[in-house]
């Protein structure tokens, strides 16, 4: 059914990969490296060749650059927690304890961690002769059941609380703030966006716990729901 | 009897003092009453020219306050451009003792300016810091959770500091017909739209400026009254004038009135002037302290001025005894890893 498909990006390809039952042609940057900041490297030639000619060639080209900003900014607790008003739904719950941020601050902040990766976009969107689909990272979890204590940080040289999630409304935030960044660079690109599906997620907007891999990427079958939208959306 | 200037120090004869020495070892302050110790807490606030108080004092190592401070997750420049870590809260620039006063009363409910906010693309501006924001505020919420948060966060400063540097600016402001609110810039210019009905231009003067910073020496004593002042003028020409004349003009007309009133109010027990204005713009300077554009002022010239400022009015052991700077906040990068790690595992197995 995805014959002719590439699906391009870094860790989010994997579960749609599968979901494809091998029909897309994956193209990962944790395989191929970071090719973005070297894409003028004579050494990179075949490379760059060979990733040029696939994206050209795809019928449909589906794109999971970045998208993990979110992630990275509310993984785990900061020792200063803080929140934002979020302009497009500014009555979610805002925990006023925490550190008021400005939305825009933050957004920028987002920017900074997500705009390295996501300008790979606009070279495959120069590449890409069919239509190009950038895809929305999974949303985040209500309840985060993960530990992240596995990894072993010296916790007095790591600002953040390693055993303690950011609680789920500023993580919603944080991910619905870096999709409007993604969905900015897309429309400033050329690209079409497609948001997170609706049936993978809860009331509230959370991904359904049975969809979460590992409290950051989609499993198999969420990747399945994504490439049901984008079927739906050509 | 010898007549009075016949004992005259070398630094009160202007031949020994401005013409014997490099321009750079110029000091107008000669000597200062008290100083400053590792144990002060300092705030800072007024024109342009006390950021680089501020920047300086804290490169040192001394305690400045910051009683608004940047999150840690903010890159320096995206603080710098929301405001963060230029004074000692989120205030802005306030350029003349009114707005000081003014500050002063909001934060502690004294007054209530009746316009407080402007309105321009469907985003909110801040009148009494239009440009602390890039583009204003997105929300009605953000605006006004903000703005709570700012004012407490200046009654903190104008509580815990030991010692208030103010950096007196201008005398030239814009302010309301309706109540005389008055605003650290045109409306119009930064945010807001100018209306003659509701805004006038308003030239303070010395007597003003004197009733000004009394009248917030009194309100501050009596949250805080131990705190001492130190009072500075602003070496920044004008960038424009409001009053039919020369810039020029005006910029000395201004800068007169300040230095009087700072020299009056410099009287007041807990009160020091210190000469920045006299460093930059003495005749042994030549003019060399400022930038080509004639107003901003060259790092030579702050370096003479914070070499002064740390002569005089820092104790001796004040910067040995000064903490380590703060190591820098690396959760992001840290995260990223974190974040990294689990990505590689992803991508090479995927959860069915």
């Amino acid at each position: 059914m995805d014959d002719g498909w590439v699906c391009i990006g870094h860790s989010h390809v994997g579960a749609l990969g599968q979901a494809s039952g091998g029909a897309l042609d994956v193209i990962n940057f944790w395989d191929v490296g970071d090719l973005w900041a070297h894409w003028d490297a004579e050494l990179l030639r075949p490379l760059r060749e060979d990733l040029a000619a696939r994206v050209a060639n795809g019928r449909v080209v589906i794109s999971a650059i970045g998208g993990s900003a979110h992630f990275v900014l509310g993984m785990v607790e900061h020792v200063q927690p803080f929140d934002f008003v979020l302009s497009s739904d500014p009555d979610l719950p805002l925990d006023e304890t925490r550190q008021l941020l400005p939305l825009d601050a933050v957004r920028e902040t987002i920017k900074d961690l997500a705009m390295p990766l996501l300008r790979g976009l606009s070279v495959v969107a120069g590449l890409a002769n069919g239509p190009l689909i950038h895809i929305a990272p999974p949303p985040p979890l209500a309840v985060v059941l993960h530990a992240r204590t596995k990894f072993e940080f010296p916790r007095e040289h790591f600002i953040g609380k390693t055993d303690m999630p950011t609680p789920k409304w500023p993580r919603y935030k944080m991910w619905r703030l870096h999709c409007e960044v993604i969905e900015d660079y897309c429309n400033q690109h050329g690209v079409r966006y497609l948001d997170a599906p609706r049936s993978a997620v809860d009331d509230e907007g959370f991904l359904r716990p049975d969809l979460d891999a590992d409290g950051m990427h989609g499993t198999i079958e969420y990747g399945k729901l994504v490439l049901d939208d984008i079927w739906r959306a050509l | 009897m010898k007549h009075p200037y016949a004992m005259a120090l070398p630094h009160q004869r202007w031949r020994s003092a401005m013409t014997r020495c490099a321009p750079g070892e110029i000091d107008p302050v000669v000597s200062s009453s008290w100083r400053i110790s590792a144990s002060d807490r300092i705030a800072t606030a007024g024109s342009c020219f006390a950021q680089h108080v501020a920047r300086r004092l804290r490169a040192a190592g001394l305690g400045v306050l910051d009683t608004e401070p940047a999150h840690s997750i903010l890159s320096e420049a995206t603080a710098e451009a929301f405001g963060y870590g230029l004074y000692s809260a989120r205030f802005g620039s306030l350029y003349t003792a009114r707005q000081l006063l003014q500050l002063f009363r909001r934060a502690y409910g004294r007054f209530a300016p009746m316009e407080d906010e402007w309105e321009e693309d469907g985003r909110l501006y801040d009148p009494f810091r239009p440009a602390i924001q890039p583009r204003g505020f997105p929300t009605r919420k953000e605006f006004e959770l903000d703005r709570v948060r700012h004012l407490a966060a200046v009654r903190e400063m104008f509580e815990a500091a030991s010692v208030f540097v103010f950096t007196l600016g201008l005398t030239e402001c814009w302010r309301s017909r309706l109540d005389g609110a008055v605003y650290p810039l045109c409306p119009g210019v930064a945010a807001g739209e100018f209306d003659p009905d509701r805004h006038e231009f308003h030239n303070l003067s010395a007597q003003e400026t004197i009733d000004d910073l009394d009248g917030f020496l009194v309100e501050l004593r009596e949250v805080n009254p131990g705190v001492r002042v130190i009072l500075t003028v602003s070496p920044v020409p004008l960038a424009a004038t409001a009053e039919p004349r020369h810039v020029w003009t005006s910029t000395t007309a201004s800068k007169a009135v300040l230095r009087v009133a700072a020299e009056e109010i410099s009287r007041r027990p807990g009160v020091t002037y210190f000469p920045s204005y006299e460093v930059i713009t003495s005749p042994a300077a030549r003019g060399a302290y400022y930038q080509d554009d004639l107003r901003e002022i060259t790092a030579e010239g702050v370096d003479h001025v914070m070499r002064l400022f740390f002569k005089h009015m820092i104790e001796e052991d004040a910067l040995a005894n000064a903490p380590p700077p703060e190591v820098k906040d690396d959760f992001l990068e840290r995260s990223q890893k974190m974040a990294d790690v689990l990505c590689e595992e992803a991508s090479l197995d995927p959860v069915d």
